[in-house]
């Protein structure tokens, strides 16, 4: 049984690839779903064949629902070539129906009804959020974590209770990997291979901690005054040499990160969790997981975290989710499979749980 | 500007030629189409000079079927078997103006013109408060008018019609492209 994914890219948001999913034999496809996963890290500098775009830049939603119509059906006969799989083989059309950026949510939305229409599959909108949250289950093992999920457009604390996943806490501005991303323009960091990443290794190498504002607010976090803080003194403190640029990015995720731990450890002592899973693209960076691997053993609880390949925005994710879906009899009819630029995780009613 | 009370005429504008998924640049969309009309004017007009350009992947040669008109052509004049898409647009109030923009797109069957209409309306409803997107089928030929008191926002809508009405037609030309010239595509859920 095949569950085709159509799950596009979506740089800086969400990550969204066509691939396939078959829950019995997964490994030939698995590998064909990395390697374009690492082929094609979240970043604006990488566009294929077109031109280069600026790389201090953010993700434009115009240029980038232009290169998700640029690749998507080359992308799709790919996967299709490399999986040994035809039409006839599939069994419904997954789709992300949101959250993230509209155009590009559109572009896969059309050719995902076109295709669904053509080979006459059922269709299934499928939650960004909750993608990451059954990849991360379905590679972790476990079994009902408190969820930390961070991202560049999204930061979330999330429980399971009673067919949904409500969240107990999140950001009330921008997301902890946005604070990152737009930090990183103020130094002039890279975006090859990300501003995360590259935040990560330089922040290795700090050695002061630059107090900044520390902002959590009950079960919420706010990261847009941190963000005006440390744009407006970084400049400043760099000139005179009070820090280094690795001592701000240094300071910057140990502030962010200590916040973004408090509430996950909050929402765990109010579940009595005893498992904590982090999903989304900062849940790469290993000094996160370092600081919530040690809330966890403090608490005796269980940490469960993955590497770049399902951290990051893949197809797979969305594959997970949809197959859950599917096999639970969920179905998105075409009238009902416009998209949703803020589709909110507890909007699901996750009926594939008990 | 064609005058919203005279109906579409003949295509206008843009450019004859192939196009392919990965062009860039001036929106992709269906020759066929005409320009803005005033709904209150009487005024019979060319296409608008900011019309988009038209579709040069649906003049693209289509296996087992007809290439779509190219400009200058005469759209397909109606036939039975008219289908309403979607919602009329609601009355305007007094003193404001009201937008209109139509596309009629021919496509070599019914059928693929109902695939390509189903793909886009979703879509068109989540639309219904900046700009209006009524839908009809008129055999093989589609035709949507889009409604709006915002010219920017019906030139983003319009362009942003063309370019979707694009894809799913390189959708239905590059993996089932006998559909094109089916006369009964498989119905998706």
């Amino acid at each position: 049984m095949y569950l085709l994914l159509l799950a596009w890219l979506a740089l800086g948001s969400h990550c969204h690839w066509p691939c396939f999913w078959d829950m019995e034999v997964c490994t030939a496809i698995w590998r064909h779903l990395c390697s374009l996963g690492i082929c094609h890290p979240v970043g604006c500098a990488v566009f294929g064949a077109g031109p280069l775009l600026g790389l201090y830049e953010g993700f434009l939603p115009g240029d980038t629902a232009r290169h998700h119509r640029a690749v998507i059906l080359d992308l799709l006969q790919e996967a299709l070539t490399e999986a040994g799989l035809t039409s006839q083989d599939i069994d419904c059309i997954a789709y992300t129906k949101g959250p993230g950026m509209g155009a590009p949510l559109v572009s896969v939305a059309v050719v995902a009804r076109t295709v669904a229409q053509l080979w006459n599959k059922p269709l299934l909108g499928v939650n960004h959020c909750i993608g990451h949250i059954e990849m991360g289950r379905l590679i972790t093992g476990a079994t009902n974590p408190t969820v930390l999920y961070v991202s560049g457009g999204n930061t979330q604390v999330i429980a399971y209770s009673e067919h949904r996943y409500r969240i107990f806490g999140e950001t009330i501005d921008i997301a902890v990997g946005n604070c990152l991303d737009r930090f990183a323009r103020v130094l002039k960091i890279s975006n090859d291979p990300s501003p995360g990443y590259n935040i990560e290794q330089m922040a290795k190498r700090g050695k002061k901690l630059v107090e900044l504002p520390y902002t959590v607010k009950g079960m919420d976090v706010s990261f847009s005054g941190i963000l005006s803080f440390i744009e407006d003194v970084a400049q400043r403190m760099l000139v005179t040499g009070e820090c280094t640029p690795e001592d701000l990015c240094f300071s910057l995720q140990e502030t962010v990160f200590a916040m973004l731990v408090e509430i996950t450890e909050r929402a765990m002592a109010h579940c009595g969790s005893q498992e904590a899973l982090i999903v989304g693209g900062v849940g790469c960076n290993m000094r996160l997981q370092e600081m919530m691997e040690t809330m966890c053993q403090e608490r005796g609880a269980r940490l469960f975290a993955t590497d770049e390949r399902f951290c990051i925005d893949n197809g797979a994710m969305i594959a997970q989710a949809g197959w859950e879906m599917f096999r639970a009899g969920h179905r998105t009819p075409l009238s009902d499979s416009g998209v949703t630029q803020r589709y909110r995780t507890d909007e699901v009613e996750v009926t594939w749980r008990d | 500007m064609q005058a919203a009370d005279q109906g579409p005429g003949g295509a206008a504008g843009g450019d004859e030629g192939h196009g392919t998924p990965g062009d860039s640049g001036g929106p992709d969309g269906p020759a066929g189409h005409e320009g803005a009309g005033r709904g209150d004017e009487g005024e019979a007009g060319a296409a608008a000079c900011g019309a988009p350009q038209a579709a040069q992947a649906l003049q693209a040669p289509i296996p087992g079927g007809n290439t779509v008109p190219a400009p200058g052509e005469q759209a397909a004049s109606e036939q039975s078997g008219e289908r309403s898409g979607e919602a009329e647009p609601t009355a305007r109030g007094p003193g404001r103006e009201q937008l209109q923009y139509f596309l009629r797109l021919r496509f070599p069957t019914p059928a693929a013109a109902d695939v390509a209409r189903r793909s886009l309306a979703p879509h068109g409803q989540q639309q219904q408060e900046a700009v209006r997107m009524q839908f009809r089928m008129f055999g093989n030929v589609l035709s949507v008018r889009l409604t709006a008191e915002d010219p920017v926002q019906l030139e983003i809508c319009v362009n942003s019609c063309i370019e979707q009405f694009a894809l799913s037609v390189w959708v239905m030309q590059r993996f089932v492209p006998s559909s094109y010239s089916m006369s009964n595509p498989g119905r998706g859920a």
